[in-house]
């Protein structure tokens, strides 16, 4: 999942475990829900060999790999042996035979066979749970997700709608992402152009925009990462609409559950409450799918004329925000 | 990752024992089941845009075990191992639905065949409505997959090959994966559509045989290399005997194929006309020379 | 003169038709619904003419299409001619996907003459490459009805007996030239049992009703590009078999052994032997015909050497729902029930949301509009009644 808006470049999960040392990513692997989500993030003939070799406890001479692939395809036989390598999914083992050949990672094998099969100890948070007696519904949290993301970018955007402002935690991040900028004379900090393009981008990618960023800086509040990651990658695996346990949560998980639900991405009733419910924006957050039902711009809402008049059909305070930078707002 | 499309798989499992298949273990059929209930796990796990519905038939009748069309409420179970919860509940819902097929069955006659044609035309019908809803949203490719030791059924010709056509026609693949006994029809239903047939004799591996062959979707088998092409053979069975023929005689007016010549036509009795036959000439008159 | 003339045919003779009375808002002020409703209403009415009638099976269609200057007019985009090309296209092919063991031919008119583009043949591909043929084609001159039903006269008048021989024109001029009397070339093709029908595309000729009467086929005006289409489509349909004199047991050979690319050795194939390119279709795979054993690249076909006409059972089969075709469902009214089986479609598991809903007359299964749509149109088999044993219908 890489974008590229303009010079906005947001690295992919691919790129960003690649950075990763083998240990940690030897860590990671020990959740069925990061191994699904790293599967799924694999070009597809990776996907279609590691299916193959899933069930599979040998090591496999390499010429044998190769041979699945037709001869037409010799790119994409190199990218997904590539990527395989650099993710450490597979390694090179030799065969009984004395022929260079691949193995699974052992640990990378089993999770995903308990993420497709079953066994092992159930997800964290999929722990058991009476039944809430305020269940919200699906409108409920799409509408709460999509208030609290927009508080972020009215925030940026520099509005005076926002009637609660962010914590300092998100301004942080912003500046560190380089779509803010301080100013010594201004109080607030002031967007920058790759803040603009960061607005115009459609909402899945801002939220991964912004929680890649986040990682990047995790170690450095005192949270673990190859905690955060692994809640993260279970987070998007999760049901909408169904609520979830916070029992056996560590300290700086909670936190981080904290900073989640100040953007938007999960809801709890009280800070202490016990449960939280997954919002559309954390579904799906690792496989990347741009669901376009919870989008903050709808398209074919502007007009433009060839006398630089500009006609938008909204009711959204933050597009009229967002319109207000570029034009000077006559009617309403 | 958004350059891809979704692909629909509608699999198809005849719950209806061989008995040649029974015979070789008590565990057989659990273990055919929960092969391909991993098979199609794995293709949801393949891609986020992939769609799965699974239906079951027997010898007297045919079920949508997934998804089931009543929303019930009664999904508050929570997962019990490390699974992921979308796969726990579609092992759950296949295993109730082919439990309750089974129980149901009449148990006065056991029949040898079953009902394929039925669940494929169903299959057609579903797939002809989630293209018809994603139609806006993403660009859906869709194939069926069926799972079956039955054999042939040839009371079930027309509706075959009703359904091959159809499918032909709406760009649907249908692949066969056949335990123990060979099905002409099935082989020329994966010729028209362009799909794959393989007959599976090591039911162990059964698993690995459907990961290798029948994962991977259309555009990605040109990438890889699949099993070669069986030899089908295109014979029609003569109506009179039901026999394979190479050549033979076809009614002009209701299409039935004879074997031999015949005055009228046993479906739609017409008469044909007969060839003319040809004149004789006039016998001399035999001189009365004796006997 | 008047007892020829259709008593209820010209739209001023019969009632004045309040068309705006038929479109009614429902509760948000949007007209959509009242207008699918008048469609899919359509759309079953058309599924219910189909009655059992005795049906031609092979066929052996001409079409006649005029080329003269009244094709050149912009009325249809982008000019009558193109825009019938590309109808023409679509219709090859699925006049083929229908009736398979069939055969069609063209024949173009212009400049007062009649040339025959294609003879007539099985194939899709080659009636197509002649369609690319006309494309570039100019429109001149006037055409000329007679020559043109003489020359299709020629060739069908040797066809077996049967056999359906049809003829459909299209007409985009109002006049013709014809040498001598077009009403006794009438006759002979009447005589002939040739089926002629005519797709107007300007206005209506006399002479053309007359011909269609005679020989009892169709005539009519189109109104734009989509009924045009329809029109055309309707010729798809094999024709009711009053045409045809006998009915004969053809031979026919059925087995031709696909040899796939793996195995067998190359040979020759038979089809191709005039192609101007060397070595085309020198290969393995191929049908071959149980008599004679020459190779032909694809079916159906007439083989060069022994005459035999060679099939593939499924060809045969793509045509038995014309035989044995589906009854059409009833249409039930549920109200709001509550018992579950009753809620959703047996084909496609959709939760019912109208309140108009279709019984298969067999199995008392219920379906959904979509899916009755779609198995009467494309399907031609119940999935209620195939899935259950009681009601197989097989041959």
């Amino acid at each position: 999942m890489a974008t590229t808006t303009g010079n906005l470049k947001c690295k992919n999960l691919h790129g960003f475990l690649k950075s990763l040392l083998p240990a940690t990513l030897t860590k990671l692997y020990s959740h069925p829900a990061t191994c699904l989500a790293v599967f799924r993030e694999l070009p597809l003939l990776s996907r279609h060999y590691i299916m193959r070799l899933l069930f599979v406890e040998q090591p496999i001479p390499q010429a044998v790999i190769s041979s699945w692939v037709s001869q037409n395809v010799i790119k994409q036989k190199f990218e997904a042996v590539e990527s395989l390598c650099e993710l450490h999914i597979w390694n090179e083992a030799p065969t009984p035979g004395g022929l260079p050949g691949w193995l699974l990672n052992p640990t990378f094998r089993k999770n995903i066979k308990i993420a497709l099969v079953g066994g092992g100890q159930t997800w964290e948070v999929c722990a058991p749970l009476d039944k809430d007696k305020k269940t919200r519904d699906i409108q409920f949290l799409d509408s709460y997700a999509m208030d609290r993301w927009e508080c972020v970018l009215h925030f940026m955007v520099g509005s005076q709608q926002s009637h609660e402002g962010i914590s300092a935690d998100a301004v942080r991040i912003l500046l560190q992402a380089g779509l803010m900028r301080n100013e010594e004379t201004e109080t607030n900090p002031l967007i920058t152009t790759d803040g603009f393009q960061f607005l115009l981008m459609d909402t899945s990618t801002q939220v991964w925009y912004f929680m890649l960023h986040y990682l990047e800086t995790v170690e450095s509040r005192g949270l673990h990462l190859v905690e955060c990651l692994t809640f993260l990658f279970q987070l998007s695996f999760l049901t909408l609409g169904k609520d979830y346990s916070t029992e056996g949560m560590t300290e700086s998980l909670l936190i981080f559950l904290q900073h989640l639900r100040e953007v938007g991405l999960v809801y709890q009733r009280k800070r202490r409450s016990g449960r939280f419910y997954p919002t559309r924006l954390a579904i799906n957050l690792a496989s990347g799918l741009k669901d376009n039902s919870l989008d903050v711009h709808r398209p074919g809402y502007i007009l433009v004329e060839t006398n630089y008049r500009v006609y938008a059909y909204t009711d959204s305070q933050l597009q009229v925000a967002l319109l207000g930078l570029f034009c000077e707002l006559i009617y309403r | 990752m958004s350059a891809e499309e979704g692909n629909l798989l509608v699999v198809i499992v005849d719950t209806n024992p061989s008995v040649k298949l029974m015979m070789k273990g008590k565990n057989v059929l659990t273990h055919c089941l929960d092969s391909v209930m991993v098979f199609s796990n794995s293709h949801l796990m393949i891609s986020p845009l992939n769609k799965l519905a699974v239906i079951a038939c027997h010898s007297h009748k045919s079920s949508f075990l997934f998804p089931k069309p009543q929303n019930d409420d009664s999904e508050d179970d929570r997962p019990t191992d490390g699974q992921y919860e979308l796969f726990a509940q579609i092992d759950r819902c296949v295993k109730d639905g082919v439990k309750q097929l089974v129980l149901e069955s009449p148990q006065e006659t056991l029949h040898m065949e079953s009902v394929l044609a039925g669940a494929m035309s169903m299959a057609l019908c579903y797939i002809h409505r989630i293209e018809r809803e994603e139609k806006s949203r993403q660009k859906l490719s869709a194939r069926i997959l069926v799972v079956t030791a039955s054999g042939d059924s040839a009371a079930q010709y027309m509706n075959f090959m009703n359904v091959f056509f159809t499918a032909q026609k709406q760009n649907v693949i249908i692949d066969a994966c056949v335990l123990d006994k060979d099905s002409g029809l099935l082989q020329q239903g994966c010729d028209i559509t362009g799909g794959c047939y393989l007959k599976v004799t090591n039911v162990s591996a059964l698993l690995q045989y459907l990961l290798w062959v029948f994962l991977p979707d259309a555009k990605t088998r040109k990438q890889l290399v699949q099993p070669p092409p069986v030899h089908v053979d295109y014979r029609a069975a003569c109506f009179c005997h039901r026999e394979l023929i190479d050549t033979g005689y076809v009614c002009s007016v209701c299409l039935s194929i004879f074997c031999a010549f015949s005055p009228i036509c046993s479906t739609c009795q017409t008469a044909f006309k007969l060839a003319p036959i040809p004149a004789l000439k006039p016998r001399k008159k035999k001189t009365k020379t004796g006997l | 003169m008047a007892e020829e003339e259709d008593p209820s045919s010209y739209r001023w003779e019969t009632e004045y038709e309040k068309t705006w009375e038929s479109i009614h808002e429902d509760e948000q002020g949007l007209l959509q619904g009242s207008v699918e409703e008048i469609l899919h209403r359509n759309k079953r009415l058309r599924l219910q003419k189909k009655k059992n009638i005795r049906l031609g099976m092979m066929r052996h269609l001409f079409v006649i299409v005029d080329l003269s200057e009244a094709m050149a007019v912009q009325d249809l985009k982008p000019t009558r001619h193109l825009c019938t090309i590309k109808i023409l296209e679509d219709f090859i092919g699925e006049f083929f996907d229908q009736n398979p063991i069939s055969q069609l031919g063209i024949i173009i008119t212009r400049s007062k003459r009649a040339e025959i583009l294609m003879e007539l043949s099985g194939n899709a591909k080659h009636c197509m490459a002649g369609l690319k043929d006309i494309a570039d084609a100019v429109c001149v001159g006037e055409p000329s009805l007679q020559n043109s039903l003489e020359l299709a006269a020629q060739t069908l008048k040797h066809m077996p007996g049967h056999t359906s021989r049809e003829v459909v024109i299209i007409l985009g001029s109002l006049t013709t030239c014809d040498p001598s009397d077009i009403c006794s070339t009438i006759e002979t093709l009447k005589s002939q049992k040739i089926r002629c029908s005519v797709i107007g595309l300007a206005a209506e000729l006399r002479i053309c009703k007359a011909l269609v009467q005679a020989t009892e086929g169709t005539y009519h005006i189109i109104l734009d590009e989509h009924h045009y289409k329809e029109i055309l489509y309707n010729h798809i349909s094999p024709p009711p078999a009053s045409g045809i004199t006998e009915s004969s047991l053809v031979r026919m050979g059925e087995f031709s052994s696909h040899v796939s690319d793996a195995e067998g050795k190359s040979s020759l194939c038979n089809c191709h032997l005039d192609s101007k390119v060397p070595g085309e279709k020198f290969g393995i795979g191929g049908y071959f015909c149980p008599q004679c054993h020459s190779k032909y690249c694809e079916l159906p076909v007439e083989c060069k050497a022994c005459g035999l006409n060679l099939v593939s059972a499924p060809h045969l089969a793509r045509s038995y729902h014309h035989l044995f075709p589906l009854e059409n469902f009833k249409e039930v009214n549920i109200n709001n029930r509550t018992d579950s089986e009753l809620r959703y479609c047996c084909g496609c598991q959709a939760l019912f949301t109208e309140q108009t809903v279709y019984r298969c007359t067999q199995c008392q299964q219920l379906f959904c509009l979509e899916c009755d749509l779609f198995i009467h149109d494309t399907l031609h088999t119940c999935p209620g009644c195939s899935s259950s044993r009681n009601f197989n219908m097989g041959i």
